[in-house]
């Protein structure tokens, strides 16, 4: 009776597990994963932690992979190409919109977003190709320029310079003082982050690329473009920047500056103060503070360079993609407060600011309004190799190759050419 | 007992039957041996090859709708390409340095180490390790080594009063293609040292007994026994260094990145199929690239080959 008793026992307990077993396999196999492709934020176990409060939201598993920037854009292209998803939301920069649109690679996303948090985001039309839109923008960018009052008034100065001669003038009496060896630091290796350095300070002297028919309109010798590019041809030989930048993209000089090795960082990015205020990444805390240059102080303008998020066409999980990008625009001042990951929200950048905790949140809400997309028209498909020739020719300039005459008219047979591709 | 003419065909055709046989089987059994390797080559090498031939004429470029033949055009465009003929006058630079420095490198370590006795298996082992390091972590120690402000090539010549300031060594074309050339060749001399040291053990100590007492001298020596018996392996060692030389991204991609003055053709296929999508215009380039590496490998292949065959 009793081995009866304990192998009814023994069968129900059985029965119990394996019941159990199944609804647990069957509740895991439901549970349904997507992933997430996005740049390194230098603090992944942290954005990890934050991404777990959409899991218990939603049900979703999140598989975040991070690569560096750089390595994305290659990923994208080559996945897209084979005919496979690089991931279910994927990092989309604005300058791939021109020909990821064109590509029609992405899913246009206009009816999957309610209208109200689209108007909350200023940079969304940069995503914007053919009246569609392809990417939520998450993350804020624009140019600024980082200074490092702490040595300004070592030199006796004391305010930002505010024109883009006054950055010279103060730059010379900063190495004159000697005070620091090269006192302008500015990317110029032939890199994308040095087009986008050459496209702020043209913005600095208030002007356009191109015309409303994508005509050049830096070659003239009064055009901004030309100005921009005399500027860092005339900081070179004036020994004012650093001839070692030619070696150096937009990140190497943001560590550098971090060093202390220069005053003034042309086209720095609004969230450099969190590593510049970083005790372990940075030997100027404190002492920096962001500032924008015109050649008319009283029209700064900067340029919109934001990132944004968007799901391939061949994503297998489009639905519970759009919920993720859903969740990380609702929740931007939490993730700006783990991984300063900058707000596109203007609702989220002014709460911050209110509540003290952006990081050089003044400069950054005042700057913010100023920015504007580089191409009023929308980024063109053939931006990459304009961008590409631009790069590789101011890198030219800089090494003292070719003269700024040379260099615009290069660029602009480059742009030409790339355009009757 | 002697045979008969009729016997003695019947017994030569039989003979011819039975080799015919053997040699049947031994064909087929070298056949399946060979079969993997034609098929893995098939599918991973010619199958790819082909394809990247016939889409180079068409006009293949995900930004634009349909793939319409095109035929040489592809072709025709890369000789107006000013960014293609910088790339092939920096490959063509950097193929000349990769080849010399690393034959006359390669032999002079082989010789070097062939007249060692027993501290020849350090040596050796010390002389291939970077062959054993992967490119990107070799480039990126030269590009510390060579860092304008804080290289250790700029402060052992600040030490000994060379230069004064920062001397950046990117800025200059010469001295940058050099430094990319002379990366590589760090690496890749190994390989050709130990090929060559391999052939040079091969070559029977009499020959060089037998010089000696001619009178010969070193030189005539080297150029008499060793260098005619090694003819084929050199061949070998510099279509090698001719072929890694075109394929060369990894150095100039970091020590250079995108920079003119050092974009190899390579690199310059990489940036016009995946940054600017013209797929089937970086394909014709690439088949340009993989036709001058191997007209010129070929060069030597047939210069061995015939300095083989007259021995």
């Amino acid at each position: 009776m009793l081995g009866r008793g304990i192998s009814r026992k023994l069968a129900a307990a059985l029965a119990t597990t394996a019941l159990t077993t199944t609804l647990f396999c069957a509740a895991a196999a439901q549970a349904e994963e997507i992933t997430v492709l996005l740049p390194s934020f230098g603090a992944d176990a942290t954005t990890r932690q934050l991404l777990e409060g959409f899991t218990k939201e939603s049900g979703i598993e999140v598989n975040l992979q991070t690569m560096s920037w750089d390595d994305i854009r290659p990923k994208i292209v080559t996945s897209m190409v084979a005919g496979t998803a690089p991931a279910d939301a994927i990092e989309f920069d604005w300058s791939w919109i021109g020909q990821f649109g064109a590509a029609k690679w992405f899913t246009p996303l206009d009816d999957k977003f309610d209208a109200a948090l689209i108007k909350d985001m200023p940079t969304a039309s940069v995503f914007t190709y053919e009246g569609k839109l392809y990417g939520v923008p998450y993350a804020n960018d624009f140019r600024v320029n980082s200074v490092n009052m702490a040595l300004l008034k070592k030199a006796g100065i004391t305010e930002a310079p505010k024109t883009p001669d006054d950055i010279l003038k103060d730059a010379k009496i900063l190495k004159d003082k000697k005070v620091v060896d090269y006192p302008v630091s500015i990317p110029l290796a032939a890199a994308e982050g040095t087009s986008t350095a050459w496209y702020f300070l043209t913005r600095m002297y208030g002007g356009e690329l191109f015309d409303k028919d994508w005509k050049p309109l830096f070659t003239a010798k009064d055009s901004a473009g030309y100005k921009a590019l005399e500027w860092i041809a005339q900081g070179l030989h004036d020994g004012l920047i650093n001839p070692a930048m030619t070696g150096l993209t937009d990140m190497q000089v943001t560590a550098s500056f971090a060093g202390g090795n220069a005053a003034i960082d042309l086209a720095g990015h609004p969230y450099d103060l969190a590593t510049y205020n970083d005790p372990q990444k940075s030997k100027v805390v404190g002492q920096v503070t962001y500032s924008l240059a015109a050649a008319d102080p009283a029209k700064p303008m900067t340029i919109a360079l934001p990132e944004a998020m968007g799901i391939p066409v061949n994503s297998k999980h489009k639905d519970a993609a759009v919920k993720f990008i859903k969740w990380w625009s609702e929740h931007q001042p939490e993730i700006y407060t783990a991984v300063s990951v900058l707000p596109t929200r203007t609702s989220a950048l002014e709460g911050l600011a209110k509540d003290g905790k952006l990081q050089g949140g003044a400069e950054i809400a005042k700057y913010s309004a100023y920015t504007q997309a580089i191409f009023s028209q929308g980024t063109p498909a053939w931006y990459s190799e304009f961008s590409g020739a631009v790069s590789a020719t101011i890198n030219q300039v800089a090494k003292g190759q070719i003269t700024v005459d040379a260099a615009v008219k290069q660029i602009a047979d480059r742009a030409q050419s790339a355009q009757q591709q | 007992m002697t045979l008969s003419m009729t016997d003695s065909y019947r017994v030569r055709v039989t003979r011819r039957l039975r080799l015919t046989g053997s040699d049947a089987r031994e064909a087929l059994l070298g056949g399946s041996l060979v079969l993997p390797v034609i098929v893995v080559m098939g599918a991973l090498v010619f199958f790819p090859l082909v394809m990247t031939a016939g889409q180079s004429l068409f006009r293949i470029d995900p930004m634009r709708p349909g793939t319409p033949f095109i035929g040489m055009t592809n072709y025709t465009r890369l000789f107006n390409d000013p960014e293609v003929r910088a790339a092939t006058a920096n490959t063509l630079w950097l193929v000349l340095l990769a080849v010399v420095l690393e034959t006359l490198g390669g032999v002079a370590f082989a010789l070097l180490l062939q007249s060692m006795g027993r501290a020849r298996k350090w040596l050796l082992a010390a002389i291939i390790l970077p062959w054993a390091i992967p490119s990107v972590v070799n480039s990126l120690m030269w590009s510390w080594m060579f860092n304008p402000t804080y290289g250790v090539i700029n402060a052992i010549l600040r030490g000994l009063h060379l230069i004064s300031g920062d001397f950046v060594w990117s800025n200059n074309r010469t001295a940058a293609l050099v430094l990319i050339a002379l990366v590589h060749v760090w690496k890749m001399l190994p390989l050709t040292a130990v090929i060559m040291l391999a052939a040079l053990q091969g070559i029977p100590a009499q020959l060089y007994e037998a010089a000696k007492i001619d009178g010969a001298s070193s030189w005539r020596t080297f150029i008499s026994v060793t260098l005619p018996l090694t003819a084929g392996p050199l061949a070998i060692a510099m279509t090698q260094s001719t072929v890694t030389a075109f394929n060369l991204f990894d150095e100039a991609w970091i020590l250079g990145g995108a920079s003119l003055d050092t974009r190899s053709l390579l690199i310059e296929v990489y940036m016009t199929a995946f940054q600017n999508l013209h797929m089937s215009y970086g394909m014709a380039l690439s088949i340009l690239v993989m036709l001058a590496s191997l007209a010129v490998s070929s060069v030597f292949v047939l210069r061995g080959r015939g300095e083989t065959h007259s021995e």
